[in-house]
């Protein structure tokens, strides 16, 4: 898989953007959950919130460096 | 109750208890946040110096901004400081690209940089202003150190942006991570204050027919906190578990309370009018119909509401309105029998007012109890629809100094920079900016500055003996200057959590880590470590300079303003647009006054003659919108020519208020008041409801003209 | 209360699921980012040929352009020949005095050997057989100053010493040119490599023989080959020799250790069709290894 990434011809790793894009994603899935409640559900919301980002930037990230 | 009684026979049986629990409750918070701060510092620190970074002071640094106690004013500062610093670090690519080679043009844009993010930065509230803050001086920062040499411009500003980003992530997730404290939770402690702190002061007859005193604080009690609140709200949205719903439970209740607030100023104004004119037996009659209110709210308990007493309370409010209702009827007839008597106009509107009263009570409390609803269960009782905006107002005037400040100030030190030619003027700039900005909200600024600069002397004191004693005598990896550091962060993360060390916590803060040998190498040479110390105190000078000279706010200057954005304010209903809402009114109003109250130096006195004439403006703004749209809907052969004229009249004693603009006001008002009344009913329910309440509104205004002696005529001066 | 209590299990359950699937993943991404041998610090390398003239002189000609493919052999510059005929000539012209010279000797001498010793003396007659066998080495002398002036003129026509490219023309003609003087850089061809500048603590992962794969900047193209050898040392930036030969060491010290960087050497097994490779080009380098990792080598 690609290890970088060219964008606007500055070479930057892969890596950067995924988390640029993790973060955004999280934020509009921590706006679905809030709303949907299920941070009510959880035993310590911070670290919950914590731990789906984690997997949310890790996951696309394993897929790159296999 | 359960729960609480147990509590209370555990405290017998261990009597050290007490004391735990108090330790639990106001020591260990304290404690637990200043380790919460140092770890994230360290581990800022920590990544910082793995990664490689040029300058991992940035990221510790960035730690402490935006540390915070609770959990959701991290994620709110942290937001705008990343935001504030994409601007700037864009905003000096921009710069450097178009301008490095030409000194004129570079220093203009520059300065208009500064002038824009100062204007902004006071238009915006809380953290939003913040982040305008960053963006004027992350300038500074990534684009003077390499004014000579250009091309580094870009690997400055990735390794800035990176190095903010590593300690917003530590900051973020140390907060939300280890022992959170939610901001929501301090959001329902306050409402919970602020509710229980209006069912006490309505359920006291005395706080409404009791005399003014001036001493007697319900007034600003009542007035306290509408804008701290909506921030705290607004704020809070960044925190997990927050929903939509709640929010906006939170907007709703701010808006009611903001309503009731004028409400209950405008009763005890006309109760006010009526005791100067002894007219015990309106009073008393007034009173009595309250009463019912007062017995309602009486009942009661003192502790936590359940929503099962609510819920009662909440149905004995609505028949308690109906009684009000039956008894003015009574009262009515019975006080002015068969004819039209002067003080009739002023009973019936001190009644009506009233029966706001308790029906904005009413919707209070059921807002209240739908959020306690969906806070225990999760199921509101309320289906809240409307969005409420909380309107801000922000002087343009205000805004136009301070940007004229920024861009003063910096035009100033670029000028020491050019003339002295040192290099390390650069530093100067960049402590001048950051004072001109970040101070600009403060009600006073040169104590501000004043504390900055202590800060920054202690501060220089500490980094030195750090630098030139303890960091090459006594560490030789990471993790020997972190263990060195640590009492310094915790003492850092102590300070903070004293708002009184605010100002000199962050001038502590800055210099500290601007000053420390956090260098990804150990390299601190005692001239320069000198030399930048020196042109950092320079800068400060430089920016307390500006405050002491653009600086034109006196107290009367300040109300003088007030008083004339009021009655702008009052002109402006009076012919504007039809379809303003009163929560716009009135949040508007209310974040007019904290601003003045902290920009332009108002004395005790003043500042509650400035709220009392918010709270009249408040109120003849929605009569007269009330009136307007009443006069749309009336029958033309039902208008008295007479109530267009008050109107115009209104409008123009507020346009060029005069002594005898408003004795002509006040005849015309009784005049078309009289008119009302000697002219026959129209029969019809609809139309009837609709010249009552122009009777209703036209005498409010009155009463409320009648009462507010200095405003709009500002014939007394508070200030001396 | 049965209940409550299973609905508080559910929501430690939640939030420790998700942690410990977090905790996994984030070892698991640190493991293989730190640990995999790959760098964005690899550059295309080649040979590089420079070309200077056996002769001095003025250039006459110049025969190639810039970035020119050139077979060995070829012509590059030529300097102005002139002067080389003109030297030719004389050479050529002292030789023929010289063949003249010792023939005349070489007459003289058989001559005198064919008298006898009244005639001529045995000492005028031994003279006269070396003075012949000088002649003949002054002879062979200037034939071998003609062969030095042919050789001078036919280099004075600068050949491609191998198959490659011109690289950074900057000669013209009419330039003066000194003999030895480097006037012309040649890339040879088919000498293409990559050195991958790969962490230290990555060293253990990468084994002569192992497959790598070259992605070039801003590109798509993927360059395939394998690990060469590995450079055997750099020098230590901390420790730079002065004037005197003595140590110069950095006073300062880094709080954080970083890795030194050592250049491993990349042979290209496959290029794409289409893409043009250049000395200098920066690629990222990723080296596939065929042995398994030895875990315990490694610093987690």
């Amino acid at each position: 898989m690609q290890l970088d990434i060219t964008l606007f011809g500055i070479q930057m790793p892969t890596l950067l953007l995924i988390f640029v894009m993790s973060a955004v994603v999280q934020i509009l899935l921590d706006r679905m959950m809030s709303d949907a409640g299920i941070y009510n559900h959880v035993w310590h919301p911070g670290l919950f919130r914590t731990a789906v980002f984690v997997c949310l930037f890790a996951i696309p990230c394993l897929l790159i460096y296999r | 109750m359960n729960a609480n009684n147990r509590r209370i026979v555990s405290f017998k049986i261990f009597p050290w208890q007490r004391t735990l629990q108090e330790w639990l409750s106001v020591d260990a918070p304290v404690l637990i946040y200043m380790a919460k701060s140092t770890i994230a510092a360290l581990l800022a620190l920590w990544i910082a110096m793995t990664l490689n970074m040029p300058d991992p002071r940035t990221a510790i640094f960035t730690v402490f901004i935006v540390m915070q106690p609770q959990s959701g004013l991290v994620f709110s500062k942290s937001y705008y400081r990343v935001l504030g610093t994409i601007a700037g670090v864009g905003m000096s690519l921009l710069i450097m690209g178009m301008f490095a080679q030409d000194p004129i043009w570079f220093i203009g844009f520059f300065a208009l940089w500064i002038g824009f993010t100062t204007a902004m930065g006071l238009k915006y509230r809380n953290f939003q202003f913040y982040g305008f803050v960053l963006a004027g001086y992350t300038l500074c920062i990534v684009a003077l150190p390499v004014i000579e040499t250009p091309l580094q411009v870009f690997d400055i500003a990735v390794s800035r942006f990176s190095e903010v980003i590593i300690g917003i992530m530590c900051a973020t997730v140390v907060s939300d991570v280890i022992f959170p404290r939610r901001l929501l939770d301090s959001l329902i402690t306050s409402e919970q204050e602020r509710f229980h702190n209006v069912l006490s002061t309505l359920s006291d007859t005395d706080s409404i027919f009791a005399a003014f005193d001036e001493a007697n604080p319900t007034i600003s009690r009542f007035s306290s906190g509408v804008v701290g609140l909506n921030a705290t709200r607004v704020n809070s949205s960044f925190e997990s578990g927050a929903g939509q719903k709640e929010r906006q439970h939170y907007a709703h209740l701010n808006q009611e309370y903001m309503n009731l607030s004028t409400t209950f100023y405008s009763l005890k104004s006309i109760v006010h009018a009526m005791k100067e004119q002894e007219r015990k037996e309106v009073l008393n009659a007034l009173e009595s119909l309250y009463s019912p209110v007062v017995s309602v709210l009486k009942t009661l308990p003192d502790t936590l509401l359940a929503p099962e007493d609510l819920n009662r309370i909440i149905r004995e409010l609505l028949t308690v309105k109906n009684t009000i209702q039956v008894q003015l009827e009574l009262d009515h007839k019975r006080l002015y029998e068969s004819t039209h008597s002067a003080g009739e106009d002023e009973f019936i509107s001190a009644a009506y007012l009233i029966i706001r009263l308790v029906n904005e009570l009413h919707n209070h409390c059921a807002t209240y109890l739908s959020l306690l609803k969906h806070r225990l269960s999760g199921n509101a009782s309320r289906e809240i629809s409307r969005v409420i905006q909380f309107s801000t107002h922000t002087d343009n005037l205000l805004v136009a100094l301070a940007a004229l400040r920024g861009s003063g100030v910096l035009l100033l030190t670029m000028v020491f920079w050019l003339w002295s030619g040192w290099p390390y003027a650069t530093l100067t700039i960049t402590l001048a900016v950051v004072i001109g900005l970040l101070l600009g909200t403060m009600p006073s600024p040169l104590d501000g500055v004043k504390d900055f600069f202590k800060g920054a002397v202690i501060a220089l004191i500490v980094a030195a003996v750090y630098d030139f004693y303890i960091i090459p005598e006594y560490t030789s990896d990471l993790l020997t200057l972190s263990l060195l550091i640590t009492p310094v962060l915790a003492f850092i993360g102590w300070m903070t959590t004293r708002p009184k060390l605010a100002i000199f916590t962050f001038g502590f803060v800055f210099m500290f880590m601007n000053q420390l040998a956090l260098d990804p190498y150990y390299k601190i040479e005692p001239t320069k470590f000198m030399e930048s110390s020196l042109a950092a105190l320079i800068g400060i000078l430089f920016g307390g300079l500006a405050y002491i000279l653009v600086n034109f706010w006196s107290c009367s200057l300040t109300q003088k303003r007030v008083a004339k954005i009021l009655r702008t304010q009052i002109v402006r209903l009076c012919d504007g647009a039809l379809n303003v809402e009163r929560s716009a009114l009135e949040s508007t109003g209310r974040d007019l006054i904290q601003q003045f109250s902290t920009q332009g130096r108002l004395n005790m006195r003043s500042s509650r003659l400035v709220y009392e004439w918010l709270l009249s403006t408040l109120e003849i703004g929605r009569a007269i919108l009330t009136i307007r749209r009443s006069i749309q809907r009336l029958y033309s052969h039902y208008l008295h020519p007479s109530v267009d004229n008050a109107m115009e009249l209104i409008k123009s004693y507020f346009e060029t208020p005069s002594v005898s603009g408003r004795d002509q006001l006040l005849s015309t008002l009784q005049k078309s008041l009289q008119e009302l009344h000697s002219s026959p009913m129209p029969t019809e329910i609809g139309q009837r409801k609709r010249v009552e309440i122009l009777i209703v509104e036209l005498t409010l205004i009155r009463t409320v003209l009648i009462n507010s002696e200095t405003f709009p005529l500002l014939s007394e001066d508070s200030c001396n | 209360m049965n209940n409550s209590k299973r609905a508080k299990l559910l929501r430690f359950s939640i939030t420790f699921l998700v942690l410990s699937l977090a905790i996994f993943l984030g070892l698991m991404l640190w493991d293989n980012y730190m640990n995999s041998a790959w760098t964005r610090d690899g550059r295309v390398r080649a040979d590089v040929v420079m070309v200077a003239p056996d002769v001095g002189g003025l250039v006459g000609r110049v025969a190639v352009v810039d970035n020119q493919f050139v077979k060995k052999g070829e012509l590059l510059y030529q300097i102005d020949e002139e002067r080389f005929h003109h030297a030719l000539h004389e050479a050529q012209a002292i030789a023929q005095t010289r063949k003249s010279e010792y023939e005349m000797k070489q007459h003289q001498s058989v001559r005198r050997l064919a008298a006898d010793d009244e005639i001529v003396s045995a000492e005028s007659r031994d003279d006269a057989l070396y003075d012949a066998q000088i002649a003949h080495a002054r002879y062979e002398e200037a034939l071998t100053q003609v062969e030095t002036q042919k050789l001078n003129l036919d280099r004075s026509s600068i050949r491609a010493p191998c198959d490659g490219w011109v690289s950074n023309l900057l000669l013209r003609k009419g330039d003066y040119v000194d003999r030895g003087e480097k006037h012309m850089a040649l890339i040879t061809s088919g000498s293409f490599w990559i050195y991958g500048y790969f962490e230290e603590h990555k060293l253990s992962l990468i084994h002569i023989g192992d497959s790598a794969e070259m992605k070039m900047l801003g590109t798509k193209y993927t360059v395939k080959g394998h690990v060469e050898s590995i450079a055997r040392g750099i020098s230590d930036r901390d420790n730079v020799t002065d004037g005197r030969l003595l140590a110069n060491v950095n006073p300062i010290f880094t709080w954080v250790r970083l890795a030194q960087r050592i250049p491993v050497r990349i042979h290209i097994d496959e290029v794409p069709a289409d893409l043009i490779l250049s000395a200098g080009m920066t690629c990222s380098v990723s080296i596939i290894p065929t042995k398994s990792i030895p875990r315990s080598a490694l610093k987690m």
